[in-house]
């Protein structure tokens, strides 16, 4: 028993001794265990910060340029009739890029949560609720793996009033009439200053849109980026219907009576152009040429001198028309460039077998006069039998045609050596918009320093003529690219 | 009984003298032990509580020439149809970066190392044009190494040379301070020793490179390397380089404490 005593005696000075001691140690690690955590956040906390606004910009960046890719008819996602041209000021559209499980409602204006878009009452004075809204999917979550983070894009058109500019200098900020990028504006004091204007569409005024991407990061970094952006014009325009520019052209012309060569906008039977009106009052040398010398010769080899009529020049109508197009029509490098333009952007780029010409049916089964197509063929180019074409065609080598074949739109013949057109007749069909023909390549292919010689030779009858027509022409020039007009970031209020 | 048996619980529940002494004792010997460490992880952590301060600071500074430098040229020429010679000098930028001398008629060449023609921007002075806010009245925003703070003024953008609206009285206020690109060679020389990687070539480092639009579809290159397109017009990318002193030596070494920090802003608004 005493014993006994002792020991519970002597175990529980043992253990008083180590409940002290763990009491003393583990109050020592605590605090210097709450140290180093709170050390440690700061830390976490600066770079997390920091990561997360960085995120936050790339993702609306990616936002809007989805949007602006798939503004594109050659996007394989283009958004095509979901945004019509033109987009009127009431009509607002929405690409959704909902995160798992999540809801993405910009037009849920008081609904916590779901990235109510109040940017658009803050620049339009009305909230988006009052306009038409139509929505569809973001493409940037493929196979399943989400993209950037950002929530949605808005497009729409722009005014003076969204945008905070008065524009036109008037004193009085509109609120209705959209806004347009012209490439070719001149000022009221006469200097060339490419800006938006209010008057609408013509063939260098495009459309603005304005982009607007929401990006919030999971750890709720938010940014709200705006680009405003408008269609880049290929610029392709023709001092006549049928341009062959050269210092030197042969030229074979048709023999037939029912043959025409028109330079008055709309003539012949082109058939129409949904939403667009030729002007008879535009009125074109029939022939165009680059160098003074060749008109005399050109003139003289044409029997038919009635056929070849407009410019307001005399029969056959033949003229220099270098000071009226595109500059880049005119250097084999700003050919070259205008192409390589082109190519980027075309439908098809076809090269044919070597030794052998592109036909017809290795163009695009779907190309029609409501879906022109942009073709590029990297050689000669042969069209038979009864066939229309419609857009832009360039072929880089020699084009022949033979039969009931015609073309609704552009065609470049721009090839090596001596570039050949070259046309059998027989047919009835004909060409509307603008025909042009160069030499660019010495025979090697090497780029020339000066444009070469260009023989243009239509033997046999059929009625293949030519005639310019502008609505075929601006058809034919789908935008290669939406232009970034502006960009600027703006505080989100949700 | 009871009393008894409850006197006799108490006293064997406490603790006796030599059970404090013994666990003091060994109290005493690991804490001593602890705060030599602890003394250790104090100057360490002072030293890195210095640091993260100027990171903190030397990365709100770059970040915000970052934001500046993407947003600059907003809003461009071409949002106006009236044309550029009718509007307010304020209405609209004329390039993103302003330039002196001989603003806006006659574009500067851009030099480092005291080359080129421009008194700014340079490798420690830049002025972006902008509209900061929903007015769109358009700012210079002027960044300036004097010494080794950098000052940030903003001032509404008026006609005529920028360098005397941004350093008039009162504009420009200190930004980030310690910044240590440019001091002198002696004091640059102890750096160096210590960070021969933020010195290359133990010179002083530009705070901004810029670089300029060239022909088309060619990346932009370093301005002075641009030929005919070296022009504070075409600035299109800004490379920023801050490095930052600590406010405190390290404790243990007793040496300097540096932090580099760099980031890119690539203007997006077009060529004006």
């Amino acid at each position: 028993m005493k014993s006994h005593g002792t020991c519970v005696s002597h175990e529980r000075q043992q253990a008083g001794v180590a409940t002290l001691i763990a009491i003393f140690i583990l109050l020592l690690i605590s605090a210097v265990a709450l140290a180093l955590v709170a050390a440690s956040d700061s830390e976490t906390s600066l770079a997390s910060n920091y990561r997360s606004s960085t995120r936050a910009y790339y993702a609306g960046i990616a936002g809007l340029e989805e949007a602006r890719g798939r503004l594109l008819q050659g996007n394989p996602n283009w958004l095509g009739a979901f945004v019509p041209s033109p987009l009127a000021v009431n009509q607002v559209r929405y690409i959704l890029n909902p995160a798992t499980g999540e809801t993405v409602a910009p037009t849920a204006l008081t609904t916590a949560g779901t990235y109510p878009d109040n940017e658009y009452t803050t620049e339009f004075g009305v909230p988006v609720t009052s306009t038409t809204v139509q929505t569809t999917a973001s493409t940037s979550t493929i196979a399943g793996v989400q993209g950037p983070t950002y929530k949605w894009v808005r497009i729409n058109a722009i005014t003076e009033k969204s945008i905070g500019k008065d524009v036109d200098g008037n004193g009085v900020i509109d609120t209705t009439t959209p806004l347009y990028y012209d490439s070719a504006h001149v000022t009221a004091s006469g200097a060339s200053e490419p800006s938006l204007v209010l008057t609408g569409a013509s063939g260098t005024a495009m459309q603005a849109l304005e982009l607007t991407a929401l990006a919030v990061t999971p750890d709720g970094s938010e940014k709200l980026v705006q680009y405003v952006v408008a269609p880049l014009s290929l610029g392709l325009n023709f001092g006549s219907p049928l341009t062959l520019a050269g210092p030197n052209v042969a030229l074979n012309p048709a023999s037939s009576n029912s043959y025409y060569v028109n330079g008055q906008d709309g003539q012949g039977n082109p058939g129409t152009v949904s939403g667009c009106a030729t002007n008879p009052s535009t009125s074109l040398p029939a022939i165009g040429v680059t160098s003074t010398s060749n008109i005399s010769a050109i003139q003289s080899s044409i029997s038919r001198t009635s056929h070849y009529t407009g410019g307001g020049l005399a029969d056959p109508s033949v003229g220099d028309v270098s000071s009226t197009m595109n500059a880049n029509l005119e250097t084999p490098s700003g050919l070259s460039t205008v192409i390589q333009q082109i190519q980027d952007n075309a439908d098809l780029v076809y090269t044919p077998p070597s030794g052998q010409a592109a036909t017809q049916s290795n163009l695009p089964s779907d190309m029609s006069a409501t879906n022109p197509k942009t073709v590029v063929i990297d050689g000669d180019f042969t069209m038979s039998g009864t066939f229309t074409g419609y857009g832009l065609l360039v072929v880089t080598g020699n084009f022949t045609y033979a039969g009931n074949d015609g073309w609704k739109g552009i065609i470049l013949v721009v090839g090596k050596g001596t570039t050949t057109f070259l046309g059998s007749g027989g047919g009835n069909n004909e060409f509307d918009g603008a025909i042009f023909a160069a030499t660019i390549y010495d025979s090697n292919g090497n780029l020339l320093p000066s444009l070469g010689n260009v023989n243009f030779d239509i033997n046999g009858g059929g009625g293949n003529g030519v005639y310019y027509n502008s609505c075929w022409i601006n058809q034919a020039q789908k935008p290669p690219s939406y232009k970034i007009l502006s960009y600027h970031e703006t505080p989100y209020k949700d | 009984m009871n009393i008894a048996h409850r006197f006799h619980t108490r006293s064997r529940a406490g603790f006796a003298l030599a059970e404090l002494a013994v666990s003091m004792a060994i109290f005493l010997a690991i804490c001593g032990a602890m705060f030599l460490l602890l003394n250790s992880s104090q100057k360490h952590y002072d030293t890195q509580t210095k640091l993260l301060g100027s990171f903190q600071d030397a990365r709100l500074g770059v970040d915000e020439i970052v934001r500046d430098a993407e947003n600059s040229g907003y809003p461009p020429q071409n949002q106006f149809a009236l044309g550029v010679n009718a509007l307010a000098a304020s209405a609209y930028t004329n390039s993103p970066v302003a330039w002196s001398p001989n603003y806006p008629t006659t574009a500067c060449l851009i030099g480092t190392a005291g080359g080129g023609t421009c008194t700014t921007p340079g490798d420690f002075d830049a002025i972006f044009e902008e509209a900061t806010d929903t007015t769109g009245i358009v700012k210079w925003i002027r960044y300036q190494l004097v010494g080794t703070t950098l000052f940030r003024g903003v001032v509404t953008k008026v006609a005529g040379d920028p360098s005397g609206p941004t350093t008039a009285a009162g504009v420009l206020l200190p930004y980030v301070t310690n910044v240590v690109n440019n001091v002198s060679a002696a004091q640059r020389a102890q750096y160096v020793a210590d960070y021969p990687n933020m010195f290359p070539g133990g010179v002083a480092q530009p705070v901004f490179q810029y670089y300029c639009d060239g022909a088309a579809n060619t990346a932009p290159v370093l301005c002075q390397n641009a030929g005919a397109y070296n022009s504070p017009v075409n600035v299109r990318d800004i490379e920023i380089n801050l490095i930052v002193l600590a406010s405190q030596n390290d404790q243990q070494t007793q040496k300097p404490r540096l932090v580099q920090l760099q980031g890119r802003g690539h203007r997006v608004n077009p060529n004006q």
